[in-house]
């Protein structure tokens, strides 16, 4: 292979052990392992043709909801997103890789496409500064204010609160989906790179949160060879790759939430620093830096329960509130949205916060007549301060928010599963049977084991919840009794949680 | 651009715009082909049943129609002795078809299921089709009309 003035010489053989801060539990670069998996993620075509598919999926779902019957549970657009991918994404997706969903999704494609003027090759303008591709539109830079998740919190709120109309109407739900590409297009030619995905899209923020505890993780080999890396392809773009699309710059990061897993850094990279790593799931040494993201986890907590009791719970004055446009009861709606709404932005985080003081008087109380040794206060690990243990309290929250909601789909998806097949035949409720499966029967699968795979998934949560509060309470206070007792009002929740969760579930 | 990049560019663009344009052509035909296969020269009416309004319709009503459309109670017109085909579908909840001055049905109408009856009427005249599901409010008022034309009318 020619060397490229651009690519650093070195050789990689006589460094000494590569920089990964990130990496503390059991890691494996899967790139290294299998060789054809990082050629097949650095093919140029790979994207696209990840793409194409979902595409197509998706603008048939569309299609279906304004040609198909208005029927919800008859017509594809509800039956497989709602039930078969939403199941898929939450339960498979997510825990094991992560934003995988993103490399695949069709909503901002046909803005980034416009925005490239190409579909699997790159444009490469050798400047001496700055990006290195040329991007069609204005080119703006999003602004600071809104470099956040808050947008994507409200959205989502937003959806969730509808999300009876949601779920049962074709017509609604190809509504939003079509504005989510359409606003995804209109930001593309406006703003610089995805500002759609990265502070926008409703389905973003949970994917970034939930994540953060997945297996798949992309990261740089080494950070030592970036520091040495005077191109920065990975987020400038090269001649072989796109700069960044999520404007995430790989030598410095240590946590999944904004990389969409698009593989264009492990193309324009020129020294092959990016890896595909793999970790067991339920990694302990990532954190949560910012309260919009620790409101992000309140938020999806707070939203599994409220779905769980108006699916699955005994109240139906509240399921009838949810359900508006059955009832028409506008006013218990609007009880329904402030209820939720001040659930999860006001009453769920003043109760955490709360907790968060208690573990911060418990474990100074309890530490008080021991001797704090004098190198853990020297490396800060003294006197944590209320806003460093709000937030690093909050991330355990994020595998049991995510095991509970794990824990909520599995009664939708066995219980409404024979309509998939059903729906497969007849996607449009036209009276087609194309496989012959049109008139399968419904049928709940294996009712009485969905109980029991609940509980087991939600004290999966809480153990591992539990596992990682421990880690965050040794990192705080370095001291076995402060890290008990400072843990201990948190385990208290944790566990209450689950307790509840548990007994709607289960009855 | 090189050539080879606009060739794979080419290719691409080819196989988006296939799918846009090849998807509802694909659908449109599938289904214009299920339903002439039905019909087999026979005339074919398609007719909606809709709770909220309390109506037998052939207006379409479907994902996008819907919401806002008005459907205007069904009038379906024959000739006698002339052999013709029914598609009845729901779209909403359960309801059920049946004409009983001819002693047809009645059958369930299943929402976002099509029911085919083949029907051929001899005595000119007009036959109400009615619901025989209490289906919502406005059930009662779930008629439509068959108007079977003699010769020489
Ligand atoms: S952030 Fe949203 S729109 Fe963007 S790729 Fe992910 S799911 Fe799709
Ligand atoms: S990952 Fe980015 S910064 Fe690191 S070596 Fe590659 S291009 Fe350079
Ligand atoms: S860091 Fe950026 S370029 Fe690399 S995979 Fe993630 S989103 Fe894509
Ligand atoms: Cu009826």
């Amino acid at each position: 292979m020619s060397v490229r003035p651009d690519v650093m010489t070195e050789s990689v053989v006589d460094r000494p052990a590569p920089k990964r801060p990130y990496l503390k539990g059991r890691w494996m670069d899967l790139g290294e392992r299998v060789r054809p998996l990082q050629g097949l993620l650095r093919w140029r075509s790979f994207q696209f043709l990840a793409i194409l598919p979902n595409l197509f999926l998706f603008y048939f779902f569309i299609l279906a909801a304004l040609w198909g019957t208005p029927v919800g549970n008859r017509n594809i657009m509800i039956v497989f997103v709602w039930i078969l991918w939403w199941f898929i994404l939450i339960t498979l997706w997510v825990p094991l890789a992560g934003r995988l969903w993103c490399t695949m999704c069709p909503i901002p494609a046909l803005g980034e496409w416009l925005q490239r003027l190409r579909l699997v090759t790159v444009r490469f303008a050798s400047k001496a500064k700055g990006f290195k591709n040329v991007l069609f539109g204005l080119n703006r830079k999003w602004p600071r204010a809104l470099d956040n998740i808050w947008l994507q919190n409200l959205l989502f709120l937003t959806l969730a609160t509808f999300s009876a109309l949601l779920v049962t109407r074709p017509i609604v739900s190809a509504f939003v989906l079509g504005g989510m590409i359409v606003l995804a297009l209109g930001l593309a030619l406006v703003f610089r790179h995805r500002v759609f995905c990265r502070y926008l899209c409703p389905v973003s923020g949970f994917l970034g949160l939930y994540a953060m505890t997945s297996s798949v993780a992309l990261r740089s080999r080494d950070w030592d060879v970036c520091v040495r890396c005077p191109t920065k392809g990975c987020m400038l773009g090269s001649e072989n790759g796109w700069g960044c699309p999520w404007m995430v710059y790989m030598g410095k990061l240590d946590r999944s939430n904004y990389c969409g897993l698009c593989f264009e850094c492990l193309k324009s990279c020129p020294n092959d620093n990016i890896g595909l790593f793999v970790r067991p799931f339920g990694v302990t040494e990532t954190r949560i830096l910012h309260l919009d993201e620790a409101y992000k986890a309140f938020i999806m907590l707070v939203l599994a329960a409220v779905y769980s009791v108006t699916l699955l719970g005994p109240w139906g004055t509240f399921k009838d509130w949810a359900n508006v446009t059955e009832t028409g009861d506008w006013r218990g709606f609007l009880a329904y949205a402030a209820l939720v709404w001040g659930a999860c932005l006001v009453a769920f985080p003043a109760m955490y916060g709360l907790l968060v003081k208690v573990s911060q008087w418990a474990s100074r109380w309890r530490g008080r007549r021991v001797l704090v040794p004098a190198s853990a206060s020297a490396n800060g690990a003294g006197e944590p301060d209320f806003r460093t243990l709000f937030l690093r309290f909050s991330y355990p929250l994020v595998p049991l928010g995510l095991l509970a909601w794990i824990a909520f789909s599995l009664p939708l998806f066995f219980v409404n599963g024979s309509y998939i097949v059903s729906v497969l035949s007849d996607p449009l409720g036209w009276g087609w049977d194309l496989l012959g499966t049109a008139h399968v029967p419904w049928k709940p699968l294996i009712p009485e084991w969905v109980p029991v795979l609940q509980a087991g998934v939600l004290l999966g949560g809480l153990a591992v919840a539990l596992r990682t509060g421990w880690a965050i309470a040794w990192e705080l206070w370095r001291d076995p009794r402060r890290a008990r007792w400072g843990l201990a009002p948190m385990a208290g929740l944790w566990l209450m949680v689950t307790v509840g969760f548990l007994w709607l579930f289960t009855g | 651009m090189r050539w080879k990049d606009g060739l794979k560019e080419g290719v691409a663009l080819a196989t988006l715009l296939l799918v846009f344009v090849g998807l509802p052509w694909a659908l449109r035909a599938y289904e214009n082909g299920q339903v002439r296969r039905l019909a087999t020269g026979r005339p074919v009416f398609t007719v909606y049943a809709n709770a909220a309004f309390g109506t037998w319709t052939t207006t379409p009503l479907v994902g996008w129609t819907y919401f806002w459309r008005k459907p205007e109670p069904a009038h379906i017109q024959v000739r006698a002795g002339q052999p013709f085909v029914l598609r009845i579908t729901a779209v909403d909840v359960h309801h059920s078809f049946g004409i009983p001055q001819l002693g047809i049905g009645p059958y369930d109408v299943e929402p976002g299921r099509f029911l085919k009856l083949e029907l051929k009427v001899d005595e000119p005249g007009l036959y109400t089709f009615m619901c025989y599901t209490v289906c919502g409010r406005h059930h009662e008022k779930m008629m439509g009309t068959l108007e079977v034309v003699g010769e020489g009318q």
